[in-house]
């Protein structure tokens, strides 16, 4: 054991990944570039980053990854799930009742069915549902092919990008203009199809590109053997002497997606226009129950323009002033309840009817029909912001600027074909509907029961971020960079209130080889309309009361690049979450409870993160990364409650793992040119297991809900085992007499092995994910 | 499983160790500055399009020829042997085969060829142009009388932006 340990540290100091390296000039064309003199072309910094200004990335104040094109196109990804799990320290998970994609980011995760961590951003513009602060779908949903470069920034960056820039920040950048028509078709696996079109132009004033992709699968089977019908559902039935299992399960069901997302970019001389518009029809198989359900629908459209004006400051620096308008539409159209379920809820509301004595006969779902729900809402962002940036021979840079932005929450509706609540009457116009009750038909019940009330909140900020290089000031004899990065960022919200978030960076580099940074940050995310104000809702809860929750980051990163161009970096984190915001179950009697949000909860987590990139010979090349993390619950809650002998008891709780987190993350990726014409691309992706929870709780008489005296964990199940995805492609590309035509095959999950997501409630089955899988592509260039 | 984990990273380690090619994320400003260099250079017996060989760095080539239907004074070649290299008027030699640099120097000795080094030192010792980073920036040296050997003509203004040594 002793000379692993060895061994390892000496790894952690020789693999350290490169913080990946973007160019100064990614965003210009071939064209633009060979048109640049060689004098120009030697004032272009080869390496920088793509926010606001231009660092080297070694240099920067931040622990970031890049993934290219390049990468993206020969590892044959076909989704963001593929492309996204290969960064260090994300986890990728699908929960089954949200369309959404779950990144983890450093063994931490965002409110259940939201990526409300992270922030999502699309050429620089947030993409951002004012709903849930969140990317919604399009995190999971983007079209890989139409992506040129993704920025990842692990770690805070509110201080840059405001609330939501709390655990990461993904930013896609779009396929370069090069006056060139592409077009792509894929098929494959689970009768996927996608069709892709780019075409972009150039004039001596300005650009213009437009993209477009639809995408369809019947997506991969979920097996589900356990339910919360089973497991909730199936007890009080058979109490009522029902005399079947009152749901779906076991059973196979297929989760459906369909995606059209359409780009728009243009720039006429210092002006710029962004738009963009996705539109997703998800179709989840497990409800907002977690019970598995068939037919079910999640829309959602999402709409963004962007208009900016950059004013050039004598070369020294550049004031860019914006505005934008967001739309995003959500509407779900889901069954909560299987009609296996229904079945069981005729039976329970006509022994109910009966026994409460109440006039005529119950209204009962038809045969076959399902308990379904239905809610839409609309949200807007819109507003305007002024940067400024100014660099004085790189020796002192300045970037400041401040912001406005109004958010809208509106058109909200509710419908149902019957009493969703478990323990509560309706009364919907003159017609009473007793617990689980059908309508008999689909009702608009937003006057009395909408899931949602109507919001808006205004949010202004102002940031600074200052950057000294004390090398380039002074002359520091053999120091290549001693660099300190200090920034700070005030947001207020109307109806939440301030949040104040600095951060600072010491960047040493004592020679070309070697660079060292020590990084703090802090970051907040406001609470969503969701978490604040969802109401009547069948499951959830909202908390008009809750406060932002904050974060807080030391990170230490080593940089060796032993050559020129190979790179390595380690870096160590330690993240600190505080008024984490979450849903808190509240089980009352034994038949009664409710999931309310609530700032509770202190999370730590802290680890390792090592990627590496570089080439063995002409021909092959690897990359990599392994990720140690390690997260723990720090609350310290203290838990009361009455025993069976009306004494008042109390728990202290300690430390303890919050469950469903993989301590071990582990990428590499092998690319190997068998012949100019044919590329093979071989990729592993290891997640270790994930140990349940080891939170523990009052042991509970069944009947009388009272505390026996003993703890229990609260869940007893075995971990989920260990994966390791074996992922491979061959591309056929520069085939003489047909250099624009590309042919490609692509493989996941190749050793068909089980890969389990995780659930939040059901206790008796976790999330199969898909096995094998093939796409194939074509790609052609006119 | 542990274990598996720390003898996979040793092994990345044993390779990023005894690899010593580039990982050429900015091959594609290299690739403009070679292609850049066949303005400023003059083959009194070559006939356009300049053929550039790349030898060891794949990046590189494949930067070069995303150039090449934009630019049509050049033509690129791949170099699969130190053979190869005569049928070039620019070669470019890429770190991965810089143990190749002394054999490839002699066999175009005195012949019109530029030869261009990722390799910073190779300048002082007989290559035409090698290149070197100056913080962010992409900067080359150029040995005059390499050049001159080879029966080249340099402009002024690439001797003007040059490091000449």
């Amino acid at each position: 054991m002793k000379i692993y340990k060895t061994l390892l540290l000496i790894t952690l100091f020789a693999i350290l990944l490169p913080d990946a390296m973007a160019q100064d000039g990614e965003n210009l064309s071939y064209d633009d570039l060979l048109n640049l003199s060689l004098d120009e072309l030697m004032e272009l910094d080869v390496v920088t980053t793509s926010k606001l200004s231009t660092e080297n990335i070694s240099e920067a104040p931040s622990v970031m990854s890049i993934i290219t094109e390049d990468q993206i196109k020969k590892s044959g990804a076909k989704d963001m799930e593929e492309v996204l799990r290969t960064v260090a320290g994300f986890d990728i998970t699908k929960k089954g009742m949200a369309p959404n994609l779950m990144v983890g980011v450093r063994g931490l995760y965002s409110t259940d069915g939201t990526n409300n961590k992270i922030l999502f951003l699309i050429n620089g513009h947030p993409y951002r549902s004012a709903l849930y602060n969140d990317a919604n779908v399009a995190i999971g949903n983007y079209p890989v092919k139409n992506i040129s470069k993704i920025e990842v920034i692990r770690g805070p960056g509110s201080t840059l990008f405001g609330a939501g820039a709390f655990l990461a920040v993904i930013n896609i950048i779009t396929k370069d203009i090069e006056e060139a028509v592409e077009i792509q078709a894929s098929t494959g696996s689970f009768n996927t199809y996608e069709g892709y079109g780019l075409g972009s132009w150039k004039g001596k004033k300005g650009h213009l590109k437009v993209s477009g992709d639809y995408f369809s699968t019947q997506g991969a089977s979920i097996q589900l053997e356990s339910d919360l019908a089973s497991e909730m559902v199936a007890p009080i039935s058979s109490m009522f002497g029902y005399p079947s299992v009152p749901s779906a399960v076991p059973n196979n069901l297929n989760y459906n997606r369909q995606t059209l997302n359409l780009g728009l970019e243009a720039s006429f001389s210092n002006f710029y226009l962004l738009a963009g518009r996705m539109d997703s029809r998800d179709e989840p198989t497990i409800g907002i129950f977690e019970a598995l359900t068939r037919e079910n629908s999640v829309n959602n459209i999402g709409t963004f323009t962007e208009l900016g004006y950059k004013l050039p400051l004598q070369d020294k620096g550049e004031v860019l002033i914006k505005s934008y308008y967001d739309l995003h539409q959500h509407d779900s159209d889901v069954e909560s309840w299987a009609y296996e379920t229904t079945e069981f809820f005729n039976y329970y509301t006509t022994i109910m009817h009966n026994m409460m004595q109440l006039p005529g006969n119950p209204t009962l779902y038809q045969s076959g029909e399902a308990q379904r729900y239905r809610t839409k809402s609309d949200n807007v962002n819109f507003g305007g912001e002024i940067n400024f940036a100014y660099n004085i021979q790189n020796k002192f840079k300045i970037l400041t600027g401040a912001m406005l932005e109004r958010s809208l929450l509106n058109n909200i509706s509710t419908s149902a074909n019957g009493n969703f609540f478990l323990d509560s009457n309706m009364m919907i116009g003159t017609d009473f509907y007793i617990p689980l009750e059908a309508f008999g038909e689909t009702k608009d019940i937003s006057e009395t029961f909408n899931w949602m009330t109507e919001a808006d909140r205004t949010i202004s900020a102002a940031f600074g971020q200052a950057e000294f290089n004390f090398s380039k000031a002074f002359d520091m004899g053999s120091i290549h960079n001693f660099a300190l990065v200090v920034g700070a960022r005030y947001d207020h919200y109307s109806d939440i209130g301030g949040s104040f978030n600095p951060r600072g960076a010491l960047i040493l580099a004592p020679s070309d080889k070697w660079y060292m940074k020590a990084l703090y940050g802090e970051a907040f995310r406001a609470p969503s309309f969701a978490e604040l104000y969802t109401q009547n809702h069948v499951v959830m809860q909202g908390n008009p009361d809750l406060k932002p929750e904050e974060v807080r980051t030391t990170e230490g990163v080593l940089g060796y690049k032993p050559y020129k161009g190979a790179e390595f970096t380690l870096s160590y984190f330690n993240t600190q979450v505080t008024d984490n915001i979450q849903p808190v179950y509240y089980q009352y009697e034994a038949q009664s409870f409710e999931l309310l949000y609530e700032n509770v909860g202190n999370y730590r987590s802290s680890g390792f993160e090592l990627d590496f990139r570089t080439s063995i010979n002409e021909k092959l090349s690897l990359s990599g990364s392994a990720t140690y993390q390690e997260v723990l619950n720090i609350t310290n809650d203290e838990k009361e409650t009455v025993n069976t002998e009306g004494e008042f008891i109390q728990y202290q709780m300690g430390d303890f793992a919050p469950g469903g987190i993989p301590n071990y993350l582990f990428n590499l990726m092998a690319n190997y040119e068998v012949v100019p014409f044919l590329n093979v691309n071989v990729g592993l992706n290891y997640v270790s297991e994930r140990i349940r929870s080891e939170e523990v709780d009052f042991e509970r008489d069944p009947v009388s809900w009272m505390a026996t005296g003993n703890m229990i964990k609260l869940d007893e199940r075995a971990p989920i085992p260990s994966r390791t995805l074996l992922n491979a492609s061959l591309l056929f590309h520069n085939i003489p007499s047909v250099k624009n035509l590309e042919i490609q095959l692509s493989g996941n999950n190749l050793l068909n092995v089980d890969n389990y997501n995780p659930t939040t409630m059901i206790t008796g089955a976790d999330i199969q994910r898909a096995g094998i899988n093939f796409l194939g592509t074509l790609r052609y260039k006119f | 499983m542990k274990n598996k984990i720390v003898i996979i990273l040793i092994l990345m380690a044993a390779l990023s160790w005894l690899t010593r090619s580039a990982y050429a994320q900015d091959a594609k400003y290299y690739a403009l500055f070679v292609a850049k260099f066949s303005d400023y250079i003059e083959w009194p017996n070559a006939k356009t399009p300049i053929v550039i060989g790349v030898y060891g760095n794949q990046e590189i080539t494949l930067a070069l020829e995303g150039f090449t239907s934009k630019k049509q004074n050049i033509q690129i070649a791949r170099i699969n042997s130190i053979h190869d290299v005569n049928k070039c008027q620019i070669v470019f030699l890429g770190d991965s085969k810089k143990g190749e640099f002394e054999s490839i120097r002699a066999s175009i000795d005195r012949k019109e060829i530029l030869l261009v080094t990722e390799n910073e030192s190779f300048a002082e010792r007989g290559a035409s142009i090698s290149f070197y980073l100056d913080g962010t920036k992409l900067r080359f040296r150029l040995n005059k009388q390499a050049i001159e050997t080879q029966n080249l003509k340099v402009s002024g203004s690439l001797l003007s932006l040059a490091d000449v040594i």
